[in-house]
């Protein structure tokens, strides 16, 4: 099970206040209202272009929020004077189709932020590499390029890269919809072991085995708005909103 | 009736058209052979003998393409068959243009009009080869090439980059004109304006200066254009990924996007570095004493062709490499 937030004294991590974005005249994010805590691990669910994916990408300003405000640690990410660079090194971020970079191995790929952007000794950068692609279970691969890698371990590789930067939240957008079947319970896997370190995450997916066992709370985005949250088994089990009920008469 | 159609298509019948006659085609290579042997040069033919020829050259044709087309025939013979064409029409070349074959040692490769010393000088300085002013003017060219080939490069990556990254309006108009107006020039009018026109405006420049400028600024044009194509065609989750992890738009672009463009961009790029080599020639308008302009100036000087030819191989050696490894890359690139 997932390690259950201390509610006595929760630490708030994001805090997203009346959000919305418009891509040009689509209306995509309605006014999205939440906070979430250290240590929470946030499950995005919803019908697909319903905004899940632009609301992660929001939080991190990969796409300008057209109005309200995110605070993560209290800063406002929309304010356009801080340095969004330095925000984003505390986010980690894990695409669906991996993005990994081709022209660098993997130990590589893991160990270029840290250098470049952090400023860690590149030997201290590796060992801290090295750590992570154990923990993700691909070390044997270091030294192959992304080319000759599978998916599952492009993807892990990928995971390793977020965390080579020591993130304080990681976003993970539908990190297994490109995967094959049978690799889609590896990435999980190594999700599920970052969920129970403590590690702040959202994860927009639809792998419902995961979102229940991993995630102690359940978004349900649909047309740009929340319309329900919870735990999973109150979402799942007790859902109270009608179109929660449609949508989960669907995937279910 | 199936006896009849047998009996019509004969002792061939079951064979396609071109290999029903294939026991000719020794008899009509040898005649296509004889004529080309035999006949007289192309001065003394009369329209009898010309037919004759081309008879024979469209009988060759004819067993050539046979040969080639049918699959079932030995590579080796194939081979023969195109080395023949070549050797025949070399051989045709080489009877009927009426040219002067024996004095072409003389005026073409003629290594005395080379050795010869004191072109242009006077008294007892006079020991300057010729050979040594055709190096001299390779190196100037080399030259040339070199500091336009560096400059135009960090102009058009500048250039590229900053339209990807800053993609600013009015910026991108004015890069935009600089690269449709450079690329619409021809460089030897460029050449000209900026030698003989410019100083009226009060601007003097020296040949070398002018001829580098001047390439610099068509080359980078161009090269802008294909740094950018090579940058665009980097998939933009590349570069989110990048900015996702906290790098800036010039980190991203340096540490992910531009290694990643090079393979892209190399082909294209060293055909450029070999039409700018090739272009340092134009500079012999304004005068630099490059390979054209000195060949040209012996040229006249000794009434022989030998040192145009030898500028032309100096050419061809210096850019031998160039063209092979773009050749390579190319290849590798398909391949990869």
């Amino acid at each position: 099970m997932a390690q259950e937030v201390n509610s006595a004294s929760p630490i708030e991590m994001i805090r997203i206040v009346d959000l919305e974005k418009y891509f040009a005249k689509l209306h995509v994010l309605k006014g999205i209202t939440t906070t979430i805590h250290k240590g929470q691990v946030v499950s995005v669910i919803g019908p697909s272009g319903g905004g899940k994916s632009t609301f992660l990408r929001c939080m991190n300003r990969l796409e300008e929020p057209s109005s309200g405000s995110i605070f993560i640690e209290n800063v406002d990410i929309t304010d356009h004077r801080i340095d969004i660079n330095k925000i984003r090194t505390d986010i980690g971020m894990v695409f669906q189709d991996y993005n990994l970079f081709p022209h660098l191995t993997a130990i590589q790929n893991v160990m270029l932020a840290p250098v470049h952007v952090r400023r860690v000794k590149p030997k201290e950068a590796e060992e801290h590499g090295m750590e992570l692609l154990k923990r993700v279970g691909v070390t044997d691969k270091a030294k192959e390029y992304p080319f000759n890698l599978s998916g599952g371990q492009q993807q892990r590789v990928a995971i390793a890269r977020s965390l080579a930067m020591r993130p304080k939240i990681m976003f993970f957008d539908e990190p297994t919809s490109a995967l094959d079947p049978e690799m889609i319970r590896e990435v999980l896997d190594v999700m599920q072991t970052l969920a129970e370190s403590g590690m702040t995450m959202v994860v927009v997916s639809h792998e419902l085995g995961f979102i229940r066992e991993a995630s102690n709370r359940v978004m349900i985005l649909v047309d740009g708005k929340i319309i329900e949250e919870g735990t999973p088994d109150e979402v799942f089990n007790t859902p109270q909103n009608q179109r929660t009920k449609d949508f989960l008469s669907k995937i279910l | 009736m199936i006896d009849s159609i047998e009996k019509k298509k004969g002792k061939y019948g079951h064979l396609p058209w071109y290999r029903r006659y294939e026991f000719l085609y020794p008899f009509m290579i040898i005649y296509a052979a004889l004529i080309i042997f035999v006949m007289p040069p192309v001065s003394r033919l009369n329209i009898f003998g010309y037919l004759m020829l081309i008879v024979a050259v469209v009988i060759y044709v004819f067993v050539l393409v046979a040969v080639q087309t049918d699959r079932e025939k030995p590579n080796w013979l194939k081979n023969i068959f195109a080395f023949g064409v070549i050797l025949i029409f070399g051989l045709f070349f080489y009877r009927y243009s009426g040219a002067r074959w024996s004095e072409v040692g003389h005026y073409f490769f003629n290594m005395d009009v080379m050795r010869r010393t004191g072109f242009m000088e006077v008294g007892e300085a006079a020991t300057t080869t010729n050979w040594e002013l055709m190096f001299r003017a390779l190196w100037t060219a080399i030259e040339i090439f070199l500091m336009s080939a560096v400059l135009s490069t960090l102009l058009a990556l500048l250039l590229a980059v900053v339209r990807v990254i800053v993609n600013d309006k009015l910026l991108n108009f004015f890069i935009e004109l600089y690269v449709d107006v450079f690329r619409a020039v021809p460089s030897i009018a460029l050449l000209l304006v900026i030698y003989f026109s410019l100083p009226y405006a009060g601007i003097l420049l020296s040949p070398f200066a002018t001829g580098v400028l001047a390439l610099t600024l068509i080359e980078g044009a161009y090269l802008c254009e294909v740094f950018r194509s090579g940058i665009e065609a980097i998939h933009k989750n590349q570069v989110e990924s990048a900015r996702a992890l906290g790098m800036t738009a010039w980190k991203a672009m340096k540490l992910v996007v531009l290694p990643q463009s090079i393979k892209i961009v190399l082909p294209p790029y060293t055909n450029r570095m070999i039409g700018l080599m090739k272009r340092t020639a134009e500079c012999s308008v304004i005068a630099i004493a490059e390979i054209l302009q000195t060949a040209r100036q012996l040229q006249s000087w000794y009434a022989n062709a030998t040192p145009l030819i030898i500028g032309a191989l100096m050419y061809m050696i210096f850019l031998f490499p160039l063209t092979r490894a773009a050749t390579i890359l190319e290849r590798r690139r398909k391949s990869a």
